[in-house]
């Protein structure tokens, strides 16, 4: 198991309303600031969202910079409560890659992108976390099969759940079963 | 083209801030294909979603051992890869399978899908034999594209993957209740890693339309 405490919520480049359609699915994705880069990275990734803008994108984008991990000064950012139809919609994908090829890999590399369901009877919260300062990001590697027992054994916790608590499973974009 | 069970699956790495070059350079070699009267058909594939997002894997199936033997003109082609692609990208990996019937729902050769599910599921030493035979007896319930393939060689042993080639990221949701694998197996997987894949329609070569 893995924690990480991803603070410093950076950019929100649209208001949380925008989005209208609901659903269970998030994008959670990162990228690596090429070492010495980091104001560059910094101004392109700004620029990109601009481009979003302008766009009239209607997702939420969150970004996150990672404080404490092995992963520190690496970018998250992440689009959540999405349908499987609106994620097979995004706002201009040739035109978005030509922005990112302009604005963001000259900085950074790619090095993930996955997709997550939801799981709200694990969970305390909407599956949209509040932009908070901080955020502690907790990544589970399962043993092949035990994915029923370790949903069942959290959705029996679930009552004691005082805070927001967020719990997705990862549906394509890395080691499964992951959580 | 003889048809046959084998496939080869190779990934590249396109350096970094080269995206552009890259492709384009991926292209001028598909171009020598074309002019070299390639009989083989290309599949170019970016990866979406997974720890590998941004890389290519291009493949080829159908072939029987003969064909694999038989490649268009080897030299022309290395020449010319040395010309566009190398420069702007790293090879990663290159390997060769066999395509499954017996586990698998579809012809071995991928429908050429806007959207790629690739699994990749190492194995636990030994455990081949029951990892094929729990799949065997579930395939009669498989309802869309699941074509699965043992890795011959070009990675760690004992491997196999499976593609299901969907029309876009709804049907791979909407589809998740076949993503599971059959209990019987959980003992024999090492590893399972699950990524999507995006066609790239100009980056393949000989490939027909998705109906």
């Amino acid at each position: 198991m893995k924690h990480f405490i991803v603070g410093i919520l950076l950019l929100l480049p649209t208001p949380l309303a925008a989005q209208t359609e609901r659903g269970p699915y998030a994008r959670i994705a990162i990228l690596r600031p090429h070492d010495g880069h980091t104001v560059d990275f910094e101004a392109g990734y700004i620029r990109h969202l601009e481009f979003h803008r302008q766009a009239k994108d209607t997702w939420v984008w969150y970004g996150w910079t990672i404080w404490a991990g092995e992963r520190q000064r690496w970018f998250v950012y992440a689009t959540f409560g999405h349908t499987a139809a609106s994620l097979d919609s995004p706002v201009a994908p040739a035109d978005d890659e030509r922005d990112n090829i302009s604005n963001v890999t000259p900085h950074a590399q790619f090095l993930g992108n996955a997709v997550y369901e939801y799981l709200p009877g694990l969970s305390r919260g909407t599956g949209e976390p509040q932009p908070t300062a901080r955020l502690e990001l907790t990544t589970v590697d399962l043993v092949p099969g035990a994915a029923r027992a370790f949903e069942s054994a959290l959705s029996a916790e679930q009552s004691r759940l005082q805070n927001e608590t967020l719990w997705y499973r990862m549906v394509a974009g890395g080691t499964a079963p992951r959580y | 083209m003889l048809h046959g069970p084998y496939a080869r699956i190779s990934i590249l790495r396109p350096h970094d801030g080269d995206t552009v070059d890259f492709e384009a350079g991926y292209i001028r070699h598909l171009e020598w294909h074309r002019q070299a009267k390639d009989t083989w058909v290309w599949y170019g594939w970016t990866i979406w979603a997974g720890e590998r997002q941004r890389w290519f894997v291009y493949a080829t199936f159908g072939h029987s051992a003969a064909s694999l033997d038989n490649p268009v003109a080897p030299a022309e082609d290395e020449r010319d890869n040395i010309l566009n692609v190398i420069r702007h990208g790293q090879f990663l990996g290159s390997a060769l399978y066999e395509y499954l019937p017996g586990l698998s729902h579809g012809t071995g050769e991928p429908q050429p899908t806007a959207r790629l599910e690739l699994t990749t599921v190492d194995l636990v030493p030994g455990t081949e034999k029951v990892f094929e035979a729990a799949l065997s007896a579930e395939q009669s319930r498989l309802q869309s594209e699941t074509l699965w393939y043992r890795m011959v060689a070009g990675g760690t042993a004992p491997r196999f993957v499976r593609l299901r080639p969907r029309p876009n990221l709804s049907a791979i949701l909407d589809g998740r209740s076949e993503q599971a694998l059959p209990d019987k197996v959980n003992d024999s997987i090492a590893k399972t890693t699950i990524e999507i894949l995006n066609l790239r329609p100009t980056m393949s070569y000989g490939l027909e339309k998705s109906p």
